[in-house]
């Protein structure tokens, strides 16, 4: 068990390739863009909802592709975090991380059967692509409907004079921030650094100290008060962590798990709090001139 | 277009080979030019707002077009070198051409004695000059390795030559749809005050005379244009309008003034018979504001900023541009605006065949006076 856990500890982010028999199973891209295609042209003066609903179908679309890692389904949540503006939990998190069946679910290449007690427990990929989808419906929309409503009337509503060709009004493919809220863009950069750092581990703990500072600010103080305390006190815990020799691959089960529950945990709670309380920014025309050639 | 085989004006060959010339439907002059030069056919579906190029290129009497029915109009404002005579020239081919279902226009090239950037279209165009005057056509080469200067025949250069007595004969007898006419004014102004008091837009103290700056010769052309047609579509493009209608005009002796109003008039009723004015220049601000207020549209091109409050442009009421687009262009592009929207465009260069300018000095037949005759020696 321990052998095979081991080989899972890479950082996995790449997509599956052409002719990978799972990629099948995943989002249907072509036919939801059709769908959406036929949405109609009238500019959503509220475009802050329309740039929050762009990148929750992305996070709906990756999450029914599923993950090659443990660690990449991490990287997710916290993706989540912001895009859901915390209203995915920290618990649903931890609960999904730390579940055998449900990473056996989540995880779509060989390294499903790593989660499951006996290969029979595993199921099969077309079931376990329902499954995801079966998350997505009870979790997943659900928390999308939750993060706009507590969203919708904090948003700018953008007029224009004449109503004709959208004048004023933002582009929200132009949009590069969360929900249009820098403040969310910088929280999101914050909390995807300190979970990779702590994901590879500590060359001191020294490092582990000011790591804990950065988690304070990326969480905006959500995280528990203790967290450097426990770290420090708990012998087993600071070993894992720190990476004396290199050899990440030791303690990459014990990192993750830490990760989920005291980091990942805390970050719904921070990109609520800052979804409420962060001002809005229309980016507008920076892009390049569209010039005809007559 | 290569002019390799090209070493002198005089070595053009006319294309008398075209639709338009012999006067059947296919091969017209514009394709045969747009051949020439690579420039591809007008296609409206390209723009993002149909109402700023198309609107203003492409006409219509019904509501077909994507501006109101009838001629349209540009105000062009490019500084020296941004490509402003080719911007003209490429206007004049589309102009030209006939895009189902807009028609093909009589394209009228404002003439000089001093400018020839026209040249390009010398083995298509129809040169139009006074019959009032002696021309003398010569070839000056700006090449310094070999500088000259010399008569040529000015047959030899461009595909037609004709003579027109007066503004009237020029529009009835000499304009044609689908071909680029070189019209060199009338010094003598023949016709003009005949046309003028036919006009129910006299004013007082203005007359047309000999001693008239030449350039007033044009409002004598919208006159009879306007006034008497025939009203096939028709675009006049003139470079540096400013000396047409300067803003410094004033009641001088020779009425520039009421003649700029006179032109503002005549610029209104334009669209109404199928009449489209292109004005193009260095500075906005040397034409005058009475015609600049009736411009619909508007281009800056590249090198000089475009306005982003309303506040810096006479006559115009809003500007969509909140930022400066086209200092920083590269030549060759430009920005087509209106009160509304604003679109960028670029566009090809249009080579001229040789280094050399074409030259056109036209001398009265009949002396002003006989005191003049005798000093200038003139027959």
């Amino acid at each position: 068990m321990t052998n095979q856990m081991a080989s899972v500890d890479e950082p996995s982010t790449s997509r599956s390739g052409a002719g990978d028999p799972l990629t099948d199973l995943g989002f249907g891209d072509a036919e939801v863009r059709d769908l959406l295609d036929g949405l109609p042209d009238a500019p959503t003066l509220r475009t802050a909802l329309q740039k929050l609903t762009a990148d929750q179908l992305d996070l709906l679309a990756s999450f029914i592709d599923g993950f090659r890692s443990r660690r990449e389904f991490l990287l997710w949540c916290q993706d989540a975090a912001i895009h859901t503006l915390g209203r995915l939990s920290g618990d649903w998190i931890v609960e999904r991380a730390f579940s055998r069946l449900d990473l056996s679910v989540l995880l779509v290449n060989d390294r499903r059967f790593d989660w499951a007690d006996s290969a029979e427990d595993v199921l099969p990929p077309e079931k376990a692509a329902t499954a995801r989808r079966g998350v997505a419906a009870v979790d997943l929309l659900p928390s999308f409907t939750r993060s706009h409503r507590g969203f919708r009337w904090s948003t700018v509503e953008y007029g224009t004079n004449d109503g004709r060709d959208g004048g004023d009004v933002p582009d929200a493919d132009k949009q590069s921030n969360p929900a249009m809220r820098p403040a969310l863009a910088e929280l999101d950069q914050r909390q995807g650094w300190v979970l990779r750092r702590v994901l590879d581990g500590f060359a001191s703990e020294d490092q582990l100290f000011a790591w804990v500072q950065q988690v304070t600010e990326a969480t905006y103080a959500e995280v528990d008060d203790d967290l450097a305390t426990r770290l420090y006190t708990e012998s087993h815990t600071r070993e894992m962590l720190l990476d004396r020799e290199g050899e990440r691959s030791k303690s990459w089960f014990f990192r993750e798990s830490f990760a989920a529950r005291e980091i990942v945990a805390a970050f719904p709670a921070a990109a609520r709090e800052v979804a409420d309380r962060s001002g809005e920014l229309a980016e507008h025309e920076n892009k390049e001139l569209d010039v005809k050639s007559l | 277009m290569t002019w390799k085989s090209v070493e002198t004006l005089a070595d053009l060959r006319p294309r008398t080979n075209t639709g338009t010339f012999l006067g059947t439907s296919r091969h017209t002059d514009a394709q045969s030019i747009r051949r020439a030069f690579g420039i591809s056919e007008f296609d409206v579906g390209i723009f993002d707002y149909p109402s700023v190029i198309p609107g203003s290129f492409m006409k219509a009497t019904d509501n077909s077009a994507y501006s109101a029915a009838g001629g349209t109009d540009a105000l062009i404002e490019g500084p020296m070198g941004a490509g402003k005579s080719t911007f003209l020239k490429l206007l004049s081919v589309h102009l030209m051409d006939s895009v189902e279902p807009y028609p093909s226009e009589a394209v009228v090239w404002r003439g000089s004695e001093s400018r020839s950037e026209w040249t390009s279209f010398a083995p298509w165009a129809k040169v139009c000059l006074p019959s009032s005057c002696n021309v003398e056509a010569r070839l000056v080469s700006t090449s310094e390795d070999d500088p000259y200067r010399r008569k040529v025949a000015l047959e030899d250069v461009v595909r037609e030559v004709v003579y027109y007595d007066d503004p009237m004969d020029l529009c009835q007898n000499h304009l044609e749809s689908g071909k680029f006419h070189v019209v060199y004014p009338d010094p003598q102004m023949t016709g003009c005050q005949d046309l003028y008091e036919r006009s129910p837009k006299r004013k007082d103290g203005l007359e047309f005379s000999p001693n008239d700056p030449v350039n007033h010769w044009w409002v004598g052309f919208l006159l009879a244009r306007v006034e008497h047609g025939p009203y096939i579509w028709t675009s006049l493009l003139m470079d540096e309008v400013g000396d047409i209608i300067p803003q410094s005009a004033s009641k001088d002796k020779y009425a520039s003034y009421q003649k700029v109003e006179l032109y503002r008039d005549l610029f209104i009723d334009s669209r109404k018979y199928k009449f489209s004015q292109y004005h193009a220049g260095q500075n906005a601000e040397d034409a005058h504001e009475k015609v600049k207020r009736k411009h619909r549209w508007r281009a800056t091109l590249n090198g000089r900023a475009n306005p982003t409050r309303a506040s810096q442009v006479v006559g115009v009421n809003r500007v969509p541009m909140n930022t400066d687009l086209t200092s920083d262009m590269p030549t060759g592009r430009g920005l087509l605006w209106t009160e509304t929207n604003f679109e960028a465009f670029s566009w090809p260069n249009i080579p001229k065949p040789t280094e050399e300018e074409l030259r056109i000095h036209l001398t009265p037949k009949v002396p002003r006076d006989p005191a003049e005759a005798k000093s200038e020696g003139v027959a």
